[in-house]
């Protein structure tokens, strides 16, 4: 095992560590938290494998913005310590017998077959590339995207305005 | 010239190839801004004046923009297909506004606008989409669209509680469906789903029948059309269904109705025409789009019988009806995709005819249940006689559309059952023939108590129905008994429209 596969292995017990605190955890605060360690490790495979702009994106858009976003506003609206411990789960062994049913089914499968899209073996930047495809072959996806985002941030501003009677 | 680099691509096509899309994009910053310098007093008149403008001349274009196959830097295609579901879309667009002006939207058209036309111009991308990148991002358009514009009445509960279920049933399937198409791009290699040479997929679909790779190719594809089922409300992923549809402005109801659930049928016959074109998974992907259709189609009919209300009724007769359509994609043939396109046209009068009608009981009396409609054969009998013929076209009885739409549609399943000496195809047809007895059950309720009820059971008072109303009622239903005799020309377009698919 060469020093990048140990890496890897690393990050990704990082992240599935991360991920089983943030679902298992009762207190919403430490779930936040841990969601903190499932992202970076995310973005630790990504920089293994090669995506550097992936990796960045990773940690600037989902750590700095989106989790920050998401502790602000479990801090700011109070009732943080037992927000998650008063919902009792139901049918826990089924939900647990069929998410592991996915998963050795999923892994059974992915296992025997051969992706076509590997890893930037050479480690060379990626960010131009990205850049002249998102310009190039994806320029009108790129710009569908501003009309996106700006219909849904009027018709987000529309449902949480209060309306003047 | 500097700019003319070998990664730029040739974007002059755009506004001949897509040019209903290009003004509906543009409206919404028009809109914008024409809403900060009307003023508060003309405010909602002049964004309905824009709004409304931009659909009707986006449909205008749509009918004349060209339909041959040309692909905008791979992301896109200006085919036949898209070019149906793009009027589709325009057109439910058109009368949804109409509908919800008349009704439940009185302040905040701007953003009603822009919400609504967001999700027409997502409709039309998720129909005329060639990349699974692209695909995504016009489906998440037309998701988050439908959320909001389900969310809009504010002064609702229960259309707050729509719009949050919906947004929770899409986030679930959104994220089957993104984890699906990376699978298929990483056994393809490629996010094209179609190149002039043919189809991407193929190589991979056929690689995979005989590898041991099919299990995983089939996981991929039945997660990718998991998120799609979603779109279209297939089981098992119908539930949010009912309660949106309940919740939402009724024209909104209408337009997830159509525009959403034919988007969702335009990539489902893209998507499948390209993992079925080789290969021997095809067999197992007929089996699994025939059960499928099947289960929704039973359980869309059986949950309307007990239904009593009438949003709700139309919800459980499309989940059925996105059963019947399925049967059409799982023959996975050109004649299927015919049958597919025909009934979407026809699906688009009677079902927006029923809900803008719906949306006229539920103004003038604040119901929505099946008792509101008692005696409307006499107090309006120019409205039940519309409304009857609606919901004769949906059960799929002569002298309506709805007859020819379904005979095509199981006519290519015993067509296929008999070339394929497949007994599955075989029993599937008349099981859905047998789902054609059920839903007569629930639709035939409302003919009960619009026409044979005591009469000393029917609420005096006038009903109003006139006007723009009359107008639009009449627009949407005289297809229906015209294409019921009439069908020849409509086919000929299906079949035109859907050429090359499979």
């Amino acid at each position: 095992m060469g020093i990048d596969a140990i890496v890897w292995w690393l990050f990704a017990a990082v992240s599935v560590v991360g991920s089983l605190f943030a679902v298992l955890s009762p207190s919403i605060v430490r779930a936040v938290f841990s969601l903190l360690l499932a992202f970076g490790g995310v973005a630790g495979i990504y920089a293994v494998a090669g995506a550097d702009f992936l990796a960045i994106l990773q940690i600037v858009v989902y750590v700095g913005g989106v989790l920050v976003l998401i502790a602000f506003g479990i801090l700011l609206t109070g009732r943080t310590a037992q927000a998650l411990g008063e919902h009792e789960v139901k049918n826990r062994p089924l939900g647990i017998l069929i998410a592991a049913g996915i998963f050795i089914g999923l892994l059974g499968a992915l296992m025997k077959s051969s992706f076509k899209i590997g890893g930037n073996a050479t480690n060379e930047p990626t960010t131009e590339a990205i850049g002249k495809l998102l310009l190039g072959d994806y320029i009108v996806a790129f710009e569908f995207a501003s009309v996106f985002l700006l219909m849904a941030l009027i018709g987000a501003a529309y449902l949480v305005r209060r309306e003047e009677a | 010239m500097l700019l003319a680099q070998s990664w730029i691509p040739d974007l002059s096509a755009i506004f001949t190839q897509f040019a209903a899309e290009a003004v509906l994009c543009l409206a919404i910053p028009v809109i914008i801004l024409a809403d900060v310098f009307a003023g508060p007093a003309r405010r909602e008149k002049v964004a309905g004046l824009i709004g409304m403008g931009a659909l009707v001349l986006a449909f205008v274009l749509a009918l004349i923009q060209p339909a041959d196959g040309v692909m905008l830097t791979k992301l896109l295609r200006a085919d036949g297909l898209a070019k149906a579901f793009r009027l589709i879309a325009i057109a439910t667009g058109v009368i949804a506004a109409v509908g919800a002006m008349r009704g439940e939207i009185t302040k905040a058209r701007t953003e009603f606008y822009v919400c609504l036309l967001g999700a027409v111009v997502g409709a039309c991308l998720t129909a005329a989409a060639n990349d699974l990148a692209m695909l995504y991002l016009a489906i998440e358009t037309l998701s988050i669209a439908g959320y909001l514009l389900a969310g809009f009445r504010k002064d609702n509960a229960k259309s707050a509680e729509a719009a949050m279920k919906y947004v929770i049933f899409g986030a679930i399937a959104s994220a089957i469906m993104l984890y699906g198409m990376t699978l298929v791009y990483g056994f393809a290699g490629t996010s094209t789903i179609a190149t002039p040479e043919g189809m991407t997929y193929a190589s991979i679909a056929s690689e995979a029948a005989t590898a041991a790779m099919s299990p995983a190719f089939l996981i991929a594809v039945v997660l990718v059309f998991a998120g799609l089922a979603y779109k279209i409300a297939a089981a098992p992923f119908q539930f949010w269904c009912p309660d949106v549809y309940e919740g939402a402005p009724t024209s909104v109801a209408a337009f997830l109705a159509v525009a959403s659930k034919g988007a969702g049928f335009a990539v489902i016959l893209r998507f499948f025409s390209a993992v079925t074109s080789g290969g021997d998974m095809t067999e197992t992907l007929q089996a699994v789009l025939l059960i499928v259709a099947l289960v929704t189609m039973t359980i869309g009919n059986l949950a309307a019988l007990r239904q009593n209300n009438a949003k709700r009724l139309l919800a459980y007769s499309a989940i059925a009806h996105a059963g019947y359509l399925l049967v059409g994609v799982a023959v996975t043939n050109q004649a299927g995709a015919t049958a597919v396109v025909f009934y979407m046209m026809v699906y688009l009068f009677m079902t927006l005819g029923a809900f803008y009608m719906v949306g006229i009981v539920e103004r003038q009396t604040g119901r929505t249940d099946i008792d509101a409609y008692t005696g409307l054969g006499f107090r309006a009998p120019m409205f039940a006689a519309c409304l009857a013929i609606c919901l004769i076209s949906l059960t799929g009885l002569p002298p309506t559309a709805g007859f020819p739409g379904k005979f095509f549609l199981f006519q290519q399943v015993f067509a296929h059952a008999g070339e394929q000496q497949s007994s599955l195809f075989f029993w599937g047809g008349v099981i859905g023939l047998l789902n054609g007895v059920i839903s007569l059950g629930y639709y035939t309720r409302f003919l009960k108590v619009m026409y044979l009820c005591d009469r000393d059971q029917i609420p005096t008072g006038s009903f109003a129905f006139g006007g723009i109303d009359r107008g639009m009622v009449l627009m949407l239903t005289a297809p229906v008994l015209v294409l019921g005799i009439a069908f020849q020309g409509l086919r000929e377009l299906a079949d035109t429209l859907a050429k090359g698919i499979f």
